[in-house]
């Protein structure tokens, strides 16, 4: 096994100790009807109008259930986007409403899927908190609150990248 | 001298050479985590204007030096900050005769709406010595095509909220003036610390 080789492993377990669907024993940000909340982070923005917002939502219910639309209390609008890799041109894309289906889990983290914060009032500083309310066609509104942290520190936080250019 | 300590003289002698061979080694593509180009990338001929202002000829101001260049925008909320963050926190933590031999250039793909105030502050987030370069998009995008990335394009109607697709990958000029590899979003913290103390060696001109 070569030193690359032990490294994927290590990366590999380490993605799999970051998966919320593979541990029991975390506690989620918040819940309601068998949806979870968790690794909820906002990086403080570098503009003063625009910035992201990650979290995990698994539902481990046995219906599924869509999440029809965010709030923060940073103000603006929030939308979730996707990311787009084609032609060599990565871009951003809102997704409209997303299905999460039973036992599976809607990830967002850098380079993958996002919320996008514009038209904030205040631009977020390291040490604030950003309350969410994220609003699901079934579960109603669950309410959570997420740490505004450096962007470097999000991405050590959440292990590894959500997409990335191949 | 004994047999033994003229053999364990000899083994250091050649431990020695060896370790001088491999620092005299110019690095090779193949030994950095970025991608390799197939052929090394001619450093493009260009004048920009900085955040400040001032005028920037591309090829005159980072002659000889280590240029990591960039194309993106601040109202990225996730791609650009990630890779200036990581890029800032790793220069941080490298010795100073690496660092301070590293230049970090980015150029914005959204002139319309990067003012050199916004741009200029958005920059200062992640380092002070990274510089922000503003011109029109059409020259901009001359200069991506010279570098065989796709030009950047806006999707959205709206004059506030539209996007703006570009390549997410850096560019890496060596002291050669020429970029062997590039970096595509994705390279993390590690990458850096292992690549940059590579690409900061003199002798990539051997190549």
């Amino acid at each position: 096994m070569t030193i690359r080789e032990i490294g994927q492993l290590v990366m590999v377990l380490l993605i799999g100790c970051g998966d919320p669907e593979a541990s029991n024993t975390r506690q989620p940000a918040a819940d309601a009807a068998g949806l979870e909340i968790y690794d909820a982070y906002a990086p403080a923005p570098a503009a003063p109008d625009v910035g992201s917002l990650y979290f995990t939502v698994v539902n481990r219910g046995s219906t599924a259930d869509t999440l029809t639309a965010i709030e923060t209390s940073a103000g603006g609008s929030a939308t979730l986007h996707d990311m787009i890799h084609e032609g060599g041109l990565t871009r951003m894309h809102p997704t409209g409403p997303m299905p999460i289906t039973p036992h599976d889990s809607l990830r967002l983290a850098p380079g993958g899927y996002h919320v996008m914060l514009s038209d904030l009032s205040r631009q977020p500083r390291v040490g604030d908190t950003i309350t969410v309310v994220l609003s699901f066609a079934r579960a109603g509104a669950i309410e959570f609150d997420a740490p505004v942290l450096m962007y470097t520190d999000v991405v050590r936080l959440l292990g590894d990248y959500g997409g990335s250019e191949r | 001298m004994n047999l033994t300590a003229n053999l364990n003289a000899t083994a250091i002698l050649a431990v020695v050479v060896a370790a001088a061979c491999v620092a005299d080694q110019p690095p090779r593509p193949e030994d950095l985590r970025g991608t390799s180009y197939a052929q090394p990338m001619q450093k493009p001929d260009f004048t920009l204007r900085t955040t400040d202002g001032d005028s920037f000829d591309f090829r005159t101001e980072t002659d000889g030096v280590v240029t990591l260049l960039f194309f993106g925008y601040t109202s990225c909320p996730d791609i650009c900050p990630i890779h200036m963050g990581n890029i800032a926190a790793v220069l941080r933590t490298l010795p100073p005769d690496v660092s301070r031999r590293v230049k970090v250039v980015m150029v914005t793909t959204d002139p319309e709406r990067d003012t050199p105030e916004r741009f200029g502050a958005w920059l200062k987030n992640f380092d002070p010595s990274f510089v922000g370069l503003i011109g029109p998009l059409a020259e901009v995008n001359e200069i991506q095509i010279q570098l065989n990335l796709p030009p950047a394009n806006r999707y959205g109607d709206d004059d506030r909220s539209y996007t703006v697709g570009h390549s997410a990958r850096v560019i890496a000029f060596t002291a050669d003036n020429r970029a062997h590899v590039s970096y595509p979003f994705g390279t993390r913290q590690n990458d850096w610390a292992h690549d940059l103390p590579l690409l900061v060696k003199p002798n990539w001109e051997a190549n």
